[in-house]
């Protein structure tokens, strides 16, 4: 029996780290099959184009569905989580809110991340003036109230040039531009935390002796950054972006809720919102689809999250 | 010792808790009626009173020369601050009207003394000169527009000198000019006035019903200036007691208020109207003789979310409401008053709005010129699954554009609805086809055809009302995109005459067709009210005609063939007449709610007894929660602080 070579790689050291708590490799099989129907969401849309299957009525595919709110029953898979009230099928539109998730959740946190990496590494590791300008602004933007700022921004984004920015690209087509918004406005938001931490982390290795060491050997800043600084604080990436992702997807439905996020495509966050005339009349089953379906995977994720934080902290090898 | 003093806590937060009142007006004394306003009001300046809360909080304090009758239907007028109806030239150019005498207007601080002065013919003619000034940027002005002789021209002078004076320097105000005399209106005496049109105008009389015409002295609005907006004076049955405009708005009897008696047509036959035995039946006329106002005061409450209004309601807080949509299912199942609210002696009244849902369709568009295309959308939106669905079946599938109730009204009309509201796939597709667009496919491209829907907001029941659009016409092979946009965008764009589709809908301002024709009237197309950009020369001609003529079967004639044109040539997919309820509490008199006419307050009357003894009842305090929730947290405090000792 061989036991592991930590010195080897650290991320094999974590994998193997990770592979020791069963539930954590249970919710990432969770994670990992949701990320399957995100995928095969958008595969279907794709190939099949509009009008996409979630916005047919179940009538509409030559099933004899009454128009309205069905419960839900086994005896079709479209059927099996009930119909919306304009007789549309519940399951159909919690597939294609995993997608939206998926995209408001990698998308946003992996611009957030972007913003808050660069603005860290950039800030942490030249210092003074340049610094001295990040802290102030990731200061400004973390003074704002957080959901305050989102929904600024969310009108903000909008209706302005970014919009019509937008539009130029190919992706609008795919992208609705109610998503497109949560996706920056969601990014624009959430760095600060990040950038604070890769800045202090940066601090701390740029005054180490294999730093010091590279830059005798004369090597320029940027080969010293990307080769020896970054990969020292990559966990931290990984980490933030886990809890950034459930964030996204948290946000995207407290906006859509309020009126200002997806607005042309099913997502998670708009069947809450339509829940609250729903409900009144007893059709709890979209409610309940979307609401199980989001708790899910948030729990997923931060407990995958937290797996990953102690498989990478080096400290509690 | 950390314990105990954490044990304290919150054993004091939970006799706390123990201690609250339910009661939301604590303390009120006297007969309140208590009203929920679901928008926040914006203004009591009355040529700024265009929308409902506005008309809501002002109708207390105001009043024109002319009112509604309070019961008669058909809506009827009456005379208010005139001492009668006015008396009409045979050419229906001139009206001359007699001013009550006895009007004075509220005890205010605008006065020098404090006392209110008496109301006099020069008021009238100042309120509607400062109501057309341009620098009051009146929201009612097409109103006015064109209508009266030589207004128009005072008002361009006005702007053009305005600009003059402030190019010279000159301080210009908001009343800047207003002394020059407009030729159309005449001051005869203290209490006779007269206005000459420049058309015969027959809804001018409608007009003077409306809060835009209410009269107010001038001494408020220079005293007030721009805060004239929030401290209305006037000469109503009710006067302002507080005012805070994110909260509510409080209104107290009128002590000086002139002797106005409540119709009594039992009593008085010369005070009959059609129908009024059943008014009388419905309980209506409880306080027949007895002068107004019957109440001590008003409450008006501001209350955005349709929930807690609805919670109000229910426990007796407010004295009556029309239910929210989603409460709808709830307080009126299979379309009836639930079993709940017959037994708390809830009475429902339902009407029909005056007012139409319809699709806009701009008819200047590429696609939508061509009337086979908007025909076939006609045909294949089915109407009948919007009312049952949408307003759970509170509403008449709009045939026409002229709501029932109103002169031109006809729903046997059908040129592309059918009788069901159903939608008619077969014929609509043929339609299409025949337009050019077989299978809804444009032959030049080869695809699909494509629409834009613009829709006024991602709220639940807009985008409700989207998504079905998108569906109904996806079954006739047109792409539709739905563009979300705040209402004011879509206004601009409206304008712009850039869309294709737009939800929109219409209420009354008086019972007349004229007043939701106008917007089918070439003359009036974008960037006028007419966003549908509808141009037909018979149309216009029947329009031109109808508009000189008073309520007679003729006019009655041109309304129908007007309607029957927008149904036959579908500028507008004409949706639905909303079905209203309107729940009243058993303890509420005298009160008959309309939309065109918030002056019901007038004649309302609570009984203060009867509803305290029913909101005491239906409140008690609910304590089984405390005892599952807070007696074993007590016990683990107990037991906490027993350890610590």
């Amino acid at each position: 029996m061989s036991t592991p070579d930590y010195g080897e790689s650290p991320w094999r050291a974590a994998w193997i780290r990770f592979r020791r708590d069963p539930v954590a490799v249970g919710f990432l099989a969770l994670f990992m099959a949701y990320f399957g129907v995100a995928v095969l969401a958008q595969l279907v849309e794709l190939w099949d184009g509009a009008p996409f299957l979630y916005e047919l009525n179940l009538s509409d595919m030559g099933m004899d569905v009454p128009e309205t709110a069905t419960a839900p029953e086994l005896s079709h898979p479209l059927r099996w989580l009930g119909t919306t009230s304009a007789g549309k099928s519940v399951i159909l539109r919690v597939f294609h809110g995993t997608k939206v998730a998926f995209v408001v959740g990698s998308c946003g946190a992996g611009l957030s991340v972007i913003i808050g990496l660069t603005l860290g590494l950039v800030g942490g590791w030249f210092g003074r003036t340049i610094d001295e300008i990040i802290v102030y602004i990731y200061s400004t933007v973390a003074s704002v109230p957080y959901l305050l700022l989102m929904l600024a921004l969310a009108f903000v984004v909008r209706q302005g040039p970014i919009a019509a920015y937008y539009r130029s690209f190919a992706f609008s087509e795919f992208v609705s531009l109610g998503l497109f918004n949560i996706v920056v406005v969601i990014g624009l938001t959430s760095w600060v935390t990040l950038c604070r931490l890769i800045r202090a982390e940066v601090k701390k290795v740029r005054e180490l002796e294999y730093v010091h060491a590279a830059r005798a050997l004369g090597l320029s800043d940027t080969r010293i950054l990307f080769k020896h600084v970054l990969p020292n604080v990559f966990h931290l990436v990984i980490i933030n972006f886990s809890l950034t992702f459930v964030t996204a997807i948290k946000s995207e439905v407290i906006l859509t809720f309020l009126g200002v996020g997806v607005d042309r495509e099913p997502s998670w966050g708009q069947m809450i919102s339509d829940a609250r005339s729903e409900l009144m009349q007893g059709v709890w089953w979209p409610l309940a689809a979307s609401g199980i379906a989001l708790f899910v995977l948030t729990l997923s994720v931060n407990y995958v999250g937290d797996a990953l934080r102690d498989a990478l902290d080096p400290r509690l090898k | 010792m950390k314990q105990l003093l954490s044990g304290l806590c919150a054993l004091l937060i939970f006799c706390m808790s123990v201690g609250c009142s339910p009661d939301p007006y604590p303390g009120e004394t006297g007969r309140i009626l208590h009203v929920g306003l679901r928008v926040l009001p914006k203004s009591f300046d009355p040529p700024q009173i265009e929308d409902e809360s506005s008309g809501k909080i002002s109708a207390p304090v105001y009043e024109g020369l002319l009112s509604y009758h309070p019961f008669a239907r058909p809506y009827t007028l009456q005379p208010s601050l005139a001492a009668s109806l006015p008396e009409v030239s045979e050419d229906a150019l001139t009206y001359t009207f007699h001013l009550k005498r006895d009007v004075t207007f509220h005890d205010n601080e605008c006065f020098a003394d404090g006392q209110g002065r008496e109301m006099v013919a020069e008021d009238v003619l100042w309120a509607w000169k400062r109501f057309a000034h341009p620098a009051t940027h009146s929201k009612g002005w097409w109103l006015f527009d064109g209508k009266v002789k030589g207004l128009n021209e005072w008002r361009d002078t006005l702007k053009t000198d305005m600009t003059k004076a402030r190019d010279n320097g000159e301080e210009v105000g908001p009343l800047w000019g207003i002394e020059r005399d407009v030729p159309g209106f005449e001051w005869i005496d203290e209490y006779t006035l007269r206005v000459h049109l420049a058309k015969p105008y027959p809804q001018f009389l409608w007009v003077l019903a409306m809060q835009y015409t209410s009269v107010y002295p001038k001494e408020a609005v220079e005293y007030y200036g721009s805060q004239f907006r929030n401290n209305p004076v006037g000469t109503g049955p009710f006067m302002m007691k507080e005012y805070n405009p994110v909260y509510r708005a409080v209104f107290k009897a009128n002590p000086e208020y002139r002797e106005v008696r409540f119709p009594n047509p039992e009593a008085n036959p010369a005070e009959r109207w059609d129908g009024w035995q059943d008014d009388r039946d419905a309980g209506l006329l409880h306080d027949a003789g007895k002068t107004i106002p019957l109440l001590d005061g008003i409450e008006m409450r501001f209350m955005l979310e349709d929930q807690p209004r609805w919670l109000y309601f229910s426990n007796g807080y407010l004295d009556f409401m029309n239910p929210p949509k989603d409460n709808i299912a709830e307080a009126m199942p299979m379309g009836e008053l639930s079993q709940v609210l017959i037994d708390r002696g809830v009475r429902m009244n339902k009407w029909t709005e005056l007012g139409t849902v319809y699709g806009c369709l701009n008819t200047e568009d590429e696609l939508l010129q061509n009337v086979g295309v908007r025909r076939a959308m006609a045909l294949a939106y089915d109407h009948r699954w919007t009312v049952d669905n949408l307003y759970g079946g509170q509403a008449l599938v709009a045939t026409s554009p002229v709501p029932p109730g109103v002169a031109g009204y006809d729903p046997d009309d059908l040129p592309y609805h059918t009788r069901s509201g159903l939608a008619d796939l077969d014929r609509a597709k043929k339609l299409l086809a025949d337009a050019g667009y077989p299978n809804g496919v444009d032959p030049k491209t080869g695809k699909a055809l494509h629409l834009t829907f613009e829709s006024s907001g991602s709220g639940v029941t807009q985008r409700h009302f989207a998504a079905r659009f998108k569906d109904e016409m996806r079954r006739l092979g047109i792409q539709v995109d739905v563009v979300v946009n705040t209402f004011p965008q879509m206004v601009d764009k409206m304008r712009k005459k850039q869309f294709q589709v737009a939800g929109l809908a219409w209420g009354f301002d008086y019972p007349d067709a004229q007043n939701i024709l106008q917007l089918l009237y070439g003359p009036n197309a974008s960037p006028g009210i007419g966003a549908a950009n509808f141009q037909s020369d018979t149309f216009d001609a029947l329009y031109e005609e109808a508009s000189i003529l008073g309520d007679s079967p003729e006019r009655t004639r041109l309304y129908e063939q007007m309607a029957h044109i927008v149904s036959d040539e579908v500028p507008w997919i004409t949706r639905a007449h909303r079905i209203r309820p309107n729940l009243q509490h058993r303890w509420l008199f005298g009160f008959k709610y309309t939309e065109v006419n918030d002056q019901y307050w007038h004649y309302v009357n609570v009984d203060e007894a009867e509803r305290r003894n029913a909101v005491e009842a239906w409140n008690q305090p609910t304590l089984w929660p405390i005892f599952v929730f807070f007696v074993p947290i007590l016990g683990l405090l107990g037991y906490s602080i027993r350890r610590s000792i």
